[in-house]
């Protein structure tokens, strides 16, 4: 009400229409009856308030703009005018008031209105609910006969009226079943096609792994079955010659290079081995031990220029004088000196130890003549041997402990002396007859020439007696070998473990020399 | 317009739950039990639309069983109306005649015990309180499917005991299975079927009014 009373001060300080044109009569025309009445009291008081000379607020405003004797007309047509403002806002302000009244209270609705906004009030909406929940009683009604229907048919045969709704939905439902399995056929078909390529992509990364393991075992596999036959060949070897009292060993140390071919064992003499045994691998020889220390030892190639051994070649049974070639034209060879003047021995006979000089065993196998031009060539006083072993892949070796007697090494002299004219020397070492025997006559026997025990020198010497055998009596590790012990070997011998690319060698029947000249290779000398 | 647009949707919910059940569901199996689309479909138009909606998706999904897979002759026809509309009757929405009665029950008996002058019991309370409001409609909607599956499971298996089929623990877990797996089916379509329902659409504003 302030807000309104402030509104209608600031309309009369300000009339739209302060001309006076707008009469009063306008104003009583259209006023309402509380207007007409309110008016009236104004005059009244007007009427009464006549004597007095005060002025409104309005009037200096008033009298500035109008003439004095038309001031009067002028205060009637401005409170006419004010009025008229006060009751365009009174009216203006009950309209909105009446609305607020009229206007209702929007309330949040229950879930159950909500749901059923449909209820409102009036006859159109109940008309409208009559009709909805009657269609909806009507399709209600039809589903549930068409159930009924359904359900009679299954127990009445016969009467195709009760059949139609099951026809009905069989014809509806039944297309687009159809198109509809169709769409997820292809779509679990697609899906089950991704599935299997997924799977086989997974199964392809995994056999890719498995590959891999497959062949890193493999390659560990074979490298067993090598090391294993390897070993099993060292251990049938070892069996082979038990009585030479073997010991296997591993190279762990290889010097090989243009003029020596040394290796390194891991026995030593702990292991009973000593100086000048012979070490062999893959059914040959490969060289002899030389600085043996403690718990290793170094072997001297049989292709080293500095080793030789005593060799014979298996057929002819000529004796010669085994050397390396490593020192003397770089090959892995040996050559065979020293054969007699009327031996020719053929390519791929076989030479072995003799037995002579150091003590060896006699009938380890050397190598395969690979030529023989000796005679042929004047400067040519040897045949080349093709070692047995495979200098290059040797990972295992045999030591063979054995040390002949005295009895052994005059045996093997004895056999190596078949073709050898001994000349009476004098001896500062005779042969004690104790130790020879037997054997020891076939050895004097042959020759005239030795004298020994009509030598007193001889005699009176103590030595032989002192010690006949040294090394071989005091060897713990030695076994006492049986007579006219050899070497066995290998009945498969040319199978080793590791083959390597030497050619086979086919013996000819007759030694005789080989035709051909011109085929065989020749060596040069230097 | 309105309803028929929703009666509209209705129809085509239940017959896209129908051939989902029939064409997909055998291939989403878990354990070899497979869930019931049907029944989450059901669930929802029963929180969703009321009772008349319900029986109408529910007789027609049993005709449309009873006429493509009429296993057992007469039983997919009968049992999914009854189902829906016992589960209608405990998860629909209340009418306002029934919340009042269930205000002034409540109220009664809140008088007889003010003028007992005792504080009231709790099992009294527990016996003889009425709810006088419905649960969350995402709650009423996995509880609605996982009764109707219940149901229907229970049915078959009594069906098969009547068979002289041996139920077995391994019966139970197949039922167990399947209502979890129905569960899980409700859950994860609720949101998205009441929303095709327009459930979470907000009303239409009036001229110059405020949002109802």
């Amino acid at each position: 009400m302030a807000k309104q009373e402030d509104r209608q001060f600031s309309e009369s300080e300000n009339p739209k229409a302060p001309n006076g044109e707008d009469s009063v009569f306008d104003v009583e025309d259209r006023a309402p009856a509380w207007a007409k009445e309110m008016e009236k009291n104004a005059r009244e008081k007007e009427g009464a308030d006549a004597s007095r000379e005060e002025k409104p607020p309005e009037e200096p405003l008033r009298q500035g703009r109008r003439a004095p004797e038309e001031s009067r007309t002028d205060e009637k047509t401005a409170d006419a005018a004010w009025r008229r403002e006060a009751q365009k806002v009174e009216s203006a302000a009950g309209r909105r008031e009446e609305e607020k009244e009229e206007k209702p209270v929007r309330k949040k609705k229950t879930p159950a209105k909500r749901k059923n906004g449909k209820r409102k009030s009036g006859g159109g909406d109940e008309r409208e609910n009559f009709l909805r929940n009657l269609t909806i009683i009507v399709i209600c009604s039809v589903l549930f006969v068409m159930v009924a229907l359904m359900v009679v048919s299954n127990f009445v045969t016969g009467v195709p009226f009760l059949d139609v709704p099951r026809r009905a939905v069989t014809a509806v439902i039944t297309p687009v079943q159809r198109l509809f399995s169709g769409v997820t056929d292809r779509v679990v078909e697609y899906l089950r096609t991704l599935k299997i390529r997924g799977n086989l992509e997974y199964e392809y990364d995994q056999l890719l792994i498995r590959l891999d393991e497959m062949a890193t075992e493999v390659a560990v596999n074979e490298e067993l079955r090598r090391t294993n036959q390897a070993l099993y060949d060292l251990l049938d070897e070892q069996e082979r010659n038990r009585a030479m009292n073997p010991v296997a060993a591993t190279v762990i140390g290889t010097v090989g290079n243009n003029y020596f071919s040394t290796l390194t064992l891991d026995v030593g003499s702990e292991n009973g081995v000593t100086e000048y045994m012979a070490v062999v691998a893959q059914g040959g020889l490969v060289g002899v031990t030389y600085e043996v220390d403690k718990y290793k030892c170094q072997v001297r190639c049989i292709i080293d220029s500095d080793c030789t051994v005593a060799g014979l070649v298996q057929s002819s049974r000529d004796q010669g004088s085994v050397k390396g070639t490593l020192g003397t034209n770089g090959e892995p060879m040996c050559r065979m000196y020293y054969l007699p003047d009327s031996s020719l021995p053929r390519p791929g006979d076989m030479v072995v130890t003799s037995g002579v000089g150091l003590e060896f065993p006699k009938g380890i196998p050397i190598g395969y003549i690979r030529e023989s031009t000796r005679g042929m060539d004047d400067n040519k006083s040897f045949v080349v041997l093709e070692p047995v072993v495979d200098f290059q892949h040797l990972e295992y070796v045999t030591v063979y402990r054995y040390r002949p007697t005295y009895a052994e090494a005059a045996q093997a002299r004895t056999n190596a002396a078949s073709s050898i004219v001994l000349e009476t020397l004098a001896t500062a070492r005779p042969i004690p007859e104790w130790q020879v025997g037997g054997v020891s006559d076939f050895i004097f026997n042959s020759t005239d020439a030795p004298k020994a025990a009509e030598t007193p020198e001889a005699t009176e010497t103590p030595e032989p007696t002192a010690a006949p055998t040294p090394a071989a009596t005091q060897d713990p590790n030695a076994t006492q070998p049986p007579p006219n012990l050899e070497y066995k070997p290998s009945e498969n011998s040319q199978n080793t473990a590791t083959p390597s690319a030497r050619p086979t060698f086919t013996p000819t029947p007759s030694p005789v020399p080989t035709p051909d000249p011109g085929a065989m290779t020749v060596e040069d000398d230097e | 317009m309105k309803a028929l647009k929703r009666a509209l949707r209705v129809l085509i919910l239940t017959v896209a739950a129908y051939l989902l059940q029939v064409c997909v569901m055998q291939y989403l199996q878990i354990g070899g039990v497979a869930g019931s689309v049907l029944f989450a479909v059901l669930a929802v138009i029963v929180v969703s639309c009321g009772k008349k909606y319900a029986f109408c998706a529910s007789c027609l999904i049993g005709m449309m069983m009873e006429s493509m897979l009429s296993n057992v002759p007469g039983f997919y026809v009968i049992a999914y109306p009854v189902i829906t509309m016992l589960c209608a009757q405990a998860f629909a929405d209340m009418s306002d005649r029934q919340l009042e009665r269930r205000r002034m029950l409540n109220e009664n008996r809140r008088s007889r015990q003010r003028e007992g002058g005792g504080r009231e019991r709790w099992w009294n309370y527990l016996l003889s309180h009425q709810r006088e409001g419905d649960l969350p409609a995402h709650l009423r909607i996995p509880l609605c499917a996982a009764l109707m599956d219940f149901i229907l499971n229970a049915a078959l298996c009594v069906y098969m005991y009547l068979i002289g089929e041996e139920l077995g623990m391994i019966h139970v877990a197949r039922v167990t299975g399947s209502v979890l797996y129905t569960v899980g089916i409700a859950l994860l379509l609720m949101v998205p079927l009441r929303y095709i329902l327009r459930m979470y659409t907000p009303r239409k504003r009036e001229k110059g009014g405020e949002a109802l």
